[in-house]
């Protein structure tokens, strides 16, 4: 099986533990995560950041995406719509 | 009528100016995957929402070329992927964050599924966040601040940080400073040199001191509103 896909923090003072923690962001921690995030600032700041996506989300009316799924199924994909 | 009218129309409709530039992002983002060489299957959009569907199962289903496996992914995340890149970024380079967050997930997506536990939102929240930071690091100019200190060990700010507990400094870093500061900040109190940052971050070393200088401003700042 390939190493983790998924990229630590940069500032991460474990990389290998870091991907882990991403891995485990919106989870709960295992032991040993916990331990790594509970010293490690990057990773921790990524989790915060995380858990706060919602307060910054733009949210999209159903209206407007039907027209654009409408003109994409239209056959005009692969363009830039603007 | 065209897909601009269409969204104009849409704007004008008083839709608010961040939902329209979502729906603009959405089509782009179809078709820089398709680009990427990804050939949807054009009869599965507009079926039934796959709201109910996990992230797996769309994400299983988009990389066999499922469109409205992608629609639901899109619809799922890429609003706080935006809304994340959007604090520091301007629209256009928010949008560009959100792309290629996606085209990744198409080049990486069957590695996801291979591990156990797969979380198609912290990949694309760790995607879109690294290639936030590597924005912001490639528009820093590097401009030479004189009120920038060449050494920054003994200034009484990082012994204040040093203090801090990581939870309090990590609410500070995430309110107060952008993604390459909170970097330059914690590689500092990890006790890196200049020049080992401005490596790790792609930098060079006068923009380490400049963001640094900023980002201990805006803490300072912070810092000081608190005691107050």
């Amino acid at each position: 099986m390939s190493p983790l896909p998924y990229p630590a923090p940069v500032a991460c003072t474990e990389p290998t533990l870091g991907a882990q923690a991403t891995h485990a962001l919106g989870q709960a921690l295992s032991e040993r995560l916990s331990r790594h995030v509970a010293s490690c600032r990057a990773c921790q700041l990524q989790r915060r950041a995380f858990n706060e996506l919602d307060r910054h989300a733009v949210t999209i009316t159903p209206e407007l995406l039907s027209r654009v799924r409408d003109h994409v199924l239209g056959g005009k994909t692969g363009h830039r719509a603007c | 009528m065209n897909l601009a009218n269409l969204l104009t129309r849409a704007m004008m409709l008083s839709a608010p100016l961040e939902t329209t530039a979502l729906g603009q992002l959405r089509a782009r983002v179809f078709g820089q995957l398709r680009a990427s060489g990804w050939a949807p299957t054009g009869e599965e959009r507009g079926g039934p929402p796959h709201d109910a569907k996990s992230d797996n199962a769309l994400l299983r289903a988009f990389l066999e070329g499922n469109a409205a496996a992608f629609d639901g992914l899109f619809n799922r995340h890429a609003p706080r992927l935006r809304g994340l890149a959007r604090r520091w970024l301007r629209a256009a380079d928010a949008d560009d964050i959100v792309q290629e967050a996606f085209v990744v997930l198409l080049d990486e997506g069957a590695s996801i599924l291979e591990h156990d536990a797969p979380n198609v939102g912290a990949y694309l929240f760790a995607v879109a966040r690294k290639k936030t930071l590597r924005a912001l690091a490639a528009r820093e100019t590097p401009t030479e601040d004189p009120d920038a200190p060449d050494e920054i060990q003994d200034d009484p700010l990082t012994a204040a940080l040093r203090r801090e507990d990581t939870e309090h400094l990590a609410k500070l870093l995430d309110q107060e400073c952008s993604p390459l500061e909170q970097d330059v900040v914690i590689l500092t109190l990890e006790d890196n040199k200049g020049p080992e940052i401005a490596a790790a971050l792609e930098i060079s070393k006068g923009n380490v001191r400049v963001v640094r200088h900023r980002a201990y401003a805006k803490l300072r700042r912070a810092l000081g509103e608190e005691a107050s």
